[in-house]
């Protein structure tokens, strides 16, 4: 449910960058989300299409853009892709593992239209 | 027309996130944002640590609820200051609640400020509040495989209460796959066994919170320090 409030961010977000740049209907939005959030993209696009009714953004696609959680091992310096939710070393076993990507949150883009 | 933005979406929780960093440094105040879910114990646990830090540091309440005032009706019982925020159906708090909650209780009269997340181990563990640290709470009829169920709390927190233990002989809780679930998420937060019942286990609790707040341990951060 916490993506309600993740959409309205985005919302307000997107209605920033649409002003600033002259206005105009949003025809897409480009979101990247890490596999290390709890963000379910079918949720936070109907919390979106919910919240931009009646708004220039209403009807934009939204672009959900996945990124693969990524870490590397503090003790072999091997680099790897957490497809488990343990944060372990597949080569070594050692846990001194630190995140390189799988956090991510952001607003790439939008398109207007022309 | 094509327009590069690249922000993350929740700069604006970010941002209020840091003044509440920036009030509680300035004033000298920890704050321990508690999240657990429904009935896992977190109010039980504060009515056990409060009068624990009692005459030691100056302690006050943020109590997050979706509705009523019961929390903050028990904690206040105890002679602390209390604010009650209601998310009104929100299902955790944000920064800007926090940041609202320590203007109105008073934060430069505080040392520790304890906040009660809204019953939830999923939602919370995404908004960053400014806090000093973040308290897991999980009781064992709660079950051994809530770590690997919901993991990014188990990321987050700094340290992990586990309650109710008193129950552990009427219950199937596996400690050892508990354990193991827990350190493959966190090798380094400490986990606190206790009863809010019996009392066993409190005083250490008391004493890791106390550490933090005068800086002689520092929480892990797990994720934040990456």
């Amino acid at each position: 449910m916490h993506e309600l409030s993740i959409a309205q961010a985005l919302v307000e977000q997107v209605e920033t960058a649409r002003t600033a740049n002259g206005g105009g209907k949003v025809v897409a939005v480009e979101v990247r989300v890490g596999e290390w959030r709890q963000v379910v993209p079918e949720i936070l696009t109907s919390y979106f299409d919910h919240l931009s009714q009646g708004t220039p953004m209403e009807g934009a696609r939204i672009d959900i853009v996945t990124v693969a959680a990524m870490s590397r091992c503090g003790a072999c310096a091997r680099e790897f892709t957490l497809d488990d939710i343990f944060l372990v070393c597949p080569a070594c076993g050692s846990r001194d593992c630190r995140l390189l990507s799988g956090r991510e949150l952001e607003l790439i883009g939008l398109e207007l239209e022309d | 027309m094509e327009i590069k933005v690249l922000r993350d979406i929740l700069e604006a929780n970010d941002r209020a996130a840091d003044e509440v960093r920036a009030t509680l440094a300035n004033m000298g105040v920890s704050a321990f944002n508690f999240i657990g879910g429904p009935g896992s114990g977190k109010t039980s646990l504060l009515e056990q640590v409060i009068p624990a830090l009692a005459g030691r540091q100056r302690v006050g309440v943020l109590e997050g609820d979706i509705e009523t005032t019961r929390d903050a009706e028990r904690v206040a019982a105890l002679g602390v200051p209390v604010v009650q925020l209601l998310t009104g159906g929100g299902c955790h708090l944000e920064a800007a609640f926090i940041a609202r909650g320590l203007s109105e209780i008073g934060v430069d009269e505080l040392d520790v400020v304890l906040i009660e997340n809204v019953g939830n181990i999923a939602c919370p563990a995404e908004f960053d509040l400014g806090e000093t640290a973040k308290v897991g709470v999980l009781s064992v009829t709660e079950g051994h495989d809530k770590p690997s169920k919901y993991p990014l709390l188990f990321n987050e927190l700094s340290a992990l209460v586990l309650g109710k233990v008193d129950l552990l002989p009427h219950t199937d809780f596996d400690r050892q796959a508990f354990e193991a679930d827990f350190r493959g998420l966190n090798a380094k937060a400490p986990l606190f066994p206790l009863s809010c019942r019996t009392g066993e286990g409190v005083a250490s609790f008391v004493e890791w919170l106390e550490r933090v707040h005068e800086g002689s341990e520092q929480p892990v951060r797990l994720l934040e320090d990456q």
